[in-house]
């Protein structure tokens, strides 16, 4: 397939996973990525961005303008969940880097698509990854990284409110873990764009490359697989 | 000093935002226009302001507040409510922080200021309407009571109430130019229609306020044909 051919195929296979979401209907969702997806040759990692990462995208913006409602929305995105569950099962991750990476949100953010995200893109890049959801307590979160141990973390804030969360976890853990190279991102970083820099953490893009090659950087794993 | 403003915003910021929400729905527009629903929202949607208001003061720069104002003024008025009512929710907000012994106060209201002009589309017809949205409510006043000197009877409201009804209307259009649909302002016209005849207004009141608000609306052509639309909708023709 060129490339013209295969962001035309993706494009269309976007629009009916879309409406696949909007009519709830999970076995479609499920069926498209993972049966036509997977058939029109296009890689996990491809269909995890441009059809799922996408839709969660194009589903927010549609909430935004009030052509659908809250329950939709969530609707949506358990359906997302459910497909980039099958996703993982069906991607052959990379050979191990021997490089632990804990993925967390910080204390109060409950939106968890994109961290969830991020820590698949890791697991599946070769990272042995520690995924721990939403809205993670501060205390937890110290108590297992001490239990850990990790070769990184990576700490997702969605709303610009819970900046101050982000601050907050990230002067403890420097007083606790010095040596743990901190890697931020989410959707407060767009609206903040001082916010990481301010915090002097890591960011990086929100795409599997650039999380997979950043991620190779703070831990010393010069070559991303 | 912004951290010691921010910690007033946290303490007393609620109770203050309560206050200023309180004074708006003193007048019955509110609660007849939005009802409890809204009203929950309205409560919501002040300790989201406070919150925001926080963090852009926190960072010593309006970015991240004017982003807000921006994304909540698409999510309000895809959903009934026009951009000047936002516009007056951080205006009184604004009022009500310069009121308080809080040192460093000017800090938030002139972040609230740079909000409020974020409210302001960026171009073509919905910005050059939300302009000139007050003189142009005031020429819909003065000719509205020249055709109906004793119409649009709003007993609890007193004589502000057409160019303040005016000035919604106005900006009820802007919004739906900017949205690209006429469905916010054509609900927003049903809502009045019925609204001002419970307030003792006519059914040619109604006509009438929307031939004068279609009639000054003469250099905006886009605009007046969403007016005419709302009119073939409502049936009616001065």
């Amino acid at each position: 397939m060129d490339q013209n051919a295969g962001a035309h195929a993706l494009g269309h296979l976007f629009g009916r996973y879309l409406e696949a979401q909007l009519a709830g209907d999970r076995r479609e969702a499920v069926r498209l990525v993972l049966e036509d997806g997977i058939r029109e040759g296009h890689s996990v990692r491809t269909l995890q961005a441009g059809v799922v990462q996408a839709a969660q995208r194009e589903i927010g913006r549609l909430w935004q303008q009030n052509r659908i409602s809250i329950a939709q929305e969530h609707m949506a995105t358990a359906i997302s969940h459910v497909v980039m569950s099958r996703l993982f099962e069906e991607a052959r991750p990379e050979p191990r880097l021997g490089r632990k990476v804990v993925v967390a949100c910080v204390a109060g953010e409950y939106h968890e698509f994109p961290a969830r995200l991020v820590a698949d893109f890791l697991d599946l890049g070769g990272f042995e990854v520690r995924y721990l959801g939403a809205n993670v307590p501060l205390e937890d979160l110290v108590a297992m990284l001490h239990e850990e141990g990790a070769d990184l973390l990576a700490l997702s804030v969605t709303m610009s409110f819970n900046a101050p969360a982000l601050r907050e976890a990230v002067i403890r853990l420097r007083a606790e873990f010095p040596a743990l190279p901190l890697l931020v991102g989410g959707h407060a970083l767009d609206w903040e764009p001082g916010l990481a820099e301010s915090c002097a953490v890591e960011t990086c893009a929100p795409e599997a490359g650039s999380v997979i090659e950043t991620a190779c950087r703070l831990t010393g794993r010069s070559n991303a697989p | 000093m912004s951290e010691r403003l921010v910690q007033y915003l946290e303490r007393e910021g609620r109770a203050l935002s309560q206050r200023v929400l309180q004074e708006m729905y003193r007048d019955p527009f509110w609660s007849e226009r939005f009802g409890d629903r809204g009203r929950r929202h309205a409560d919501e949607d002040s300790d989201y302001h406070l919150k925001y208001l926080a963090r852009a003061l926190a960072n010593g720069e309006p970015h991240v507040l004017v982003r807000y104002a921006v994304w909540l003024r698409e999510v309000l008025a895809t959903r009934g409510m026009c951009t000047r009512h936002l516009d007056e929710n951080f205006r009184l907000l604004a009022l009500a922080i310069t009121e308080q012994p809080w040192p460093a106060r000017e800090q938030a209201v002139a972040l609230l200021t740079v909000a409020r002009e974020a409210l302001l589309y960026e171009g073509g017809e919905a910005r050059r309407l939300q302009e000139a949205t007050d003189p142009l409510a005031r020429e819909v006043a003065a000719a509205f009571r020249e055709r109906q000197p004793h119409g649009w009877k709003r007993d609890a409201r007193g004589r502000g109430a057409l160019e303040d009804d005016a000035a919604n209307y106005l900006s009820y259009v802007a919004d739906a130019l900017a949205i690209g649909s006429p469905d916010t302002l054509l609900e927003h016209t049903r809502w009045l229609a019925v609204h001002v005849r419970e307030h003792s207004a006519t059914p040619r009141d109604m006509a009438v306020f929307l031939a004068t608000v279609q009639g000054v609306l003469g250099t905006l052509p886009q605009a007046a044909a969403f007016v005419e639309t709302a009119q073939s909708a409502l049936g009616v023709a001065a």
